[in-house]
């Protein structure tokens, strides 16, 4: 049980990390997602 | 067997296998041939230009204005739509006319960016278009009024150029001349290249007249067209009659007369341009 | 016979080619003859002989040219890399296999040059005006060109023969001189880029072709960089494939366990280095097409939505044969190992996903249709099918393909750690929620991209693959900290691979080879009617463009040209003394 929420929390985690990425990279050629 | 023998075998089998799926896993597309040269000068009629006008569109301006994709704006409706532009306020150019406006979107696109159709990042500021009178494209003023007259005609509104008395030797880039590989400029000339008059009596065109028709009157299909098979109107009859004519026989007529291949021959734009052609009152 | 061939292309040039800053009489009127443009060409200005079709003999010459190029520029890359890790790891062997992999190439370099003599001979016999134009405004450029050739032939041959003497005190000159070499390689690569470039997207000159005089002008082309960037990760990819080909069949050939484990090492180093430096490789084209479109929009759709469409199917068929049999490669590769790996069951998804990826790449979208196919398909595009066809769909299946085969490669290293530390399965489990993030990420700016205007769509391309970027990196900082802290590495089995495993790197070289043709064959071909776009235009007899099967039919027979003359630069390599160790199965495993 403790292990699916740790997982799932990484997962979000790297969801979060990967959203940042593509805010960034969009920014960086001037468009907006 | 050797290594080697092996080893050149399987190169060699896969090397076939690529180029024999080249070959016939890939439709064998034949690419248009280099444009001709040809000139434009007074002495052309205004129908002639306007049929030049048609081909240089064909060859240049229809593989980003077609329609396909959104690459560039489709030019239907152009004659109603110029003035909706010009009073935009984005619209930083000087036409009054339909003509002005045209010749300016043509050699100075950026003046006036259709929304969503700019360059990224630039806010529909910017157009990808290039100027057609310099570069790859290269028209001569000559032919940009052509396709202007082509445009105006196909928007229904009157034709305001002419063809103008150009220096001998000024060769036109892009005109090409008729009956080259390219699609056929208008619906008379297509009617004309794939021989329809010959069986068929068609509407603006002469035809054989005192010998027994081989295939039905068409110049009233307009009126007819959309009876004559139910659930498809008038358009869709006359496509599928063109694609599959044994699929509905008129009266008095035979099956297996009129070629089934005109799929296979025709250009797309060709069919569609004969199908409006014959769909509309003459 | 380099030097002979330099000398007589500077000499003879002298004689064939208009001075373009000379003061003779002759050069006044040959460099006026370029003061109001390029040249307008009509049939009579092409030389033509019985039984020669001019622009298939300077199609074949150049192809095999660039063929030969990319090996001999790339090999000397890694092999200055693996050189330098046996020198820092103070292990002879990454040395021993160095010196074997340059040592492959050798034969290879004589043929570069002469397929580029040739090249140039039949450039000045069958396009005269063209070469003279562009000498006119190359004219510097060639010249250093042909110079820097010497100090290459310097740079190679002490670096090959002065292998063996300048070991110890004299490695580091050893390494300086690899380092000379690569540096000269690059410039030389960099400058017959952009000639080609200059024939694509003419910078330097004015639209109707006069020359400024300015020759950095003319080299800096809008497309000349991406170029660059695209030929120089390319040559090192293809160099590991072609050098794995080599260790493939010596492989085969072998006799001993031992030269099957040594050929065998070789295979896997190669190969790495082939996929690894092949996974950029799709950006790097997509950066090159970028700038094509934006160089000119007409040649972007002739390229994407026009006659060339079918041939980017064809490339996508010859790029799923790469991966899948690079995959498959690998995954033979688990077998060298002892015991069935925990995660040996992943494989035939992973093999699935490859599949799926590689049908949504095949799919067709923007194609010239005739009216009877539109009109049996309902439409421009198939109904079902029609919306895979796009950017979005196949930039996500490109970047799941690679995070596939990333997993392949991970799975196998992971699988030689022995004594993980404890906190290794948690991390583990952090690198599988990255993963599926990363796919969601990836899947999802994929399914968003059909919701937006094009300029977006084509922008979200880069998020998916700085997503796939970053989970390669993320997931290879972990596992080196995990090896790094484990206790030791399973034994490896260096040999122990069946023989199909080695027709797979076969695959990945004939594949990788057709599809260098291919592509060569789109990157010139999008010119059409032009030598050089918009300035100077094409007059001769064969300025049409082919259709597809003609044009892969003359690609197939430079493929055959080159593997017959490669397996000649294999036959060479052979003399003398082959193998120069073998790894010690026991010791470390020798993996990269």
């Amino acid at each position: 049980m403790i292990r699916a929420i740790e997982f799932s929390l990484f997962v979000i985690g790297a969801c979060i990390v990967f959203y940042v990425v593509d805010l960034l990279f969009m920014r960086w050629q001037g468009l907006t997602l | 067997m050797s290594t080697l023998a092996r080893v050149s075998g399987y190169a060699l089998a896969l090397i076939g296998m690529f180029t024999g799926y080249s070959y016939f896993g890939i439709p064998q597309v034949v690419p248009e041939p280099p444009p001709k040269q040809t000139h434009i000068d007074a002495s052309m009629t205004i129908d002639e230009f306007t049929a030049l006008g048609a081909s240089i569109y064909e060859r240049t301006c229809a593989l980003c204005h077609s329609g396909l994709g959104d690459r560039a704006p489709k030019l239907d409706r152009i004659g109603s739509l110029w003035r909706e532009r010009v009073n935009d306020p984005r619209y930083r150019g000087k036409a009054t006319t339909l003509e002005a406006y045209l010749r300016e979107s043509m050699v100075d696109p950026s003046v006036y960016v259709v929304q969503g159709f700019g360059k990224p990042g630039a806010a529909d500021t910017e157009s990808p278009m290039p100027d057609v009178s310099k570069g790859a494209i290269g028209l001569s003023a000559a032919e940009i009024d052509a396709v202007i007259a082509y445009l105006q005609s196909m928007a229904g509104e009157k034709v305001s150029v002419s063809p103008r008395a150009a220096k001998p030797g000024v060769a036109g880039k892009h005109a090409e001349a008729a009956g080259g590989a390219g699609s056929a400029p208008d619906a008379v000339a297509a009617l004309t290249r794939y021989q329809c008059n010959v069986c068929h009596r068609l509407p603006g065109i002469a035809g054989a007249e005192g010998t027994p028709a081989l295939g039905p009157d068409l110049r009233t299909m307009a009126k007819t067209a959309n009876t004559r098979a139910p659930g498809l109107d008038a358009s869709s009859f006359i496509r599928q009659s063109i694609l599959a004519p044994d699929a509905v026989i008129a009266q008095g007529f035979t099956p297996g007369v009129m070629p089934g291949d005109f799929g296979q021959r025709m250009r797309a734009a060709e069919l569609e341009m004969i199908v409006d052609y014959l769909a509309k009152e003459h | 016979m380099l030097l002979v061939f330099v000398l007589l292309l500077v000499i003879g040039g002298d004689f064939l080619l208009p001075h373009a800053y000379g003061q003779s009489q002759d050069a006044v009127e040959a460099g006026a003859a370029f003061q109001s443009g390029a040249p307008r060409l009509t049939l009579t200005d092409y030389p033509t002989y019985k039984g020669i079709n001019s622009r298939v003999a300077v199609w074949i010459a150049a192809q095999l040219h660039l063929f030969f190029a990319a090996f001999v520029l790339g090999v000397p890359i890694f092999v200055l890399v693996i050189e330098f890790i046996g020198w820092r790891r103070r292990d002879l062997r990454y040395d021993r296999m160095a010196h074997e992999f340059i040592k492959i190439s050798m034969g290879a370099f004589a043929l570069t040059a002469t397929s580029g003599g040739l090249l140039v001979f039949l450039l000045v016999v069958l396009y005269p005006a063209l070469f003279a134009y562009l000498t006119h405004v190359f004219g510097p450029v060639m010249m250093l060109y042909a110079l820097l050739f010497l100090a290459e032939t310097v740079c190679l041959y002490v670096y090959y023969y002065g292998w063996d003497a300048m070991q110890g005190r004299l490695k580091p000159a050893h390494l300086l001189t690899g380092l000379a070499l690569n540096i000269v390689g690059t410039v030389l690569l960099v400058l017959a880029n952009s000639w080609a470039t200059f024939m694509m997207a003419p910078s330097g000159v004015d639209a109707a072709g006069v020359f400024g005089g300015d020759a950095w002008a003319a080299v800096a082309s809008p497309l000349w960089m991406p170029l660059n960037v695209h030929r120089f990760i390319a040559n090192i990819a293809y160099g590991g494939a072609i050098v794995g080909a080599y260790a493939a069949y010596k492989f085969l050939s072998g006799r001993t366990a031992e030269e099957k484990a040594h050929y065998d090492w070789m295979g896997y180093t190669a190969n790495w280095i082939a996929v690894v430096a092949l996974l950029p490789l799709p950006f790097a084209g997509y950066w090159m097409t970028k700038e094509v479109y934006a160089y000119s929009q007409q040649m972007g759709i002739t390229l994407m939505g026009g006659i060339f469409a079918w041939l980017f199917i064809i490339q996508a068929v010859l790029i799923g044969t790469i991966f899948l049999a690079a995959n498959f490669y690998l995954w033979c590769g688990m077998g060298r190992l002892d015991g069935r790996s925990r995660t040996a069951y992943l494989v035939k998804y992973i093999a699935g996903v490859l599949v799926v990826c590689f049908l949504v790449w095949f799919t067709p979208h923007t194609l010239v249709m005739t009216a009877r196919e539109i009109s049996a398909i309902g439409g421009t595009h198939h109904p079902v099918l029609g919306p895979l066809g796009v950017m979005s769909a196949k930039n996500s299946a490109v970047n799941i393909m690679i995070l596939a085969t990333f997993l392949t490669y991970q799975l196998f290293r992971r699988s030689l750690i022995r004594d993980a530390p404890p906190w290794a399965a948690r991390a583990t489990r952090l690198q599988i929620a990255f993963y599926v993030a990363a796919v969601a990420n990836i899947i999802g700016l994929g399914i968003y991209g059909y919701f937006v205007p094009a300029n977006v769509r084509i922008g979200l391309s880069v998020p998916q693959v700085m997503t796939t970027l970053l989970l390669i990196v993320v997931c290879v900082v972990i596992d080196e900290l995990i090896a790094a802290r484990s206790g030791g590495a399973s034994k490896v089995y260096w040999g122990r691979m069946p023989r199909r495993a080695q027709y797979a790197l076969f695959t990945v070289a004939v594949a990788f080879t057709w599809l260098m043709g291919l592509m060569g064959y789109i990157r010139s071909s999008i010119r059409q009617h032009w030598h050089v776009y918009t300035v100077m235009r094409d007059g001769s007899a064969d300025a049409f463009t082919l259709t597809i099967g003609h044009a892969t039919a003359v690609v197939s027979v430079c493929v055959l040209l080159f593997l017959l003359l490669i397996l000649f630069v294999f036959w060479l390599a052979g003399f003398g003394r082959t193998q120069e160790v073998t790894p010690r199965t026991a010791a470390a495993t020798g993996l990269p």
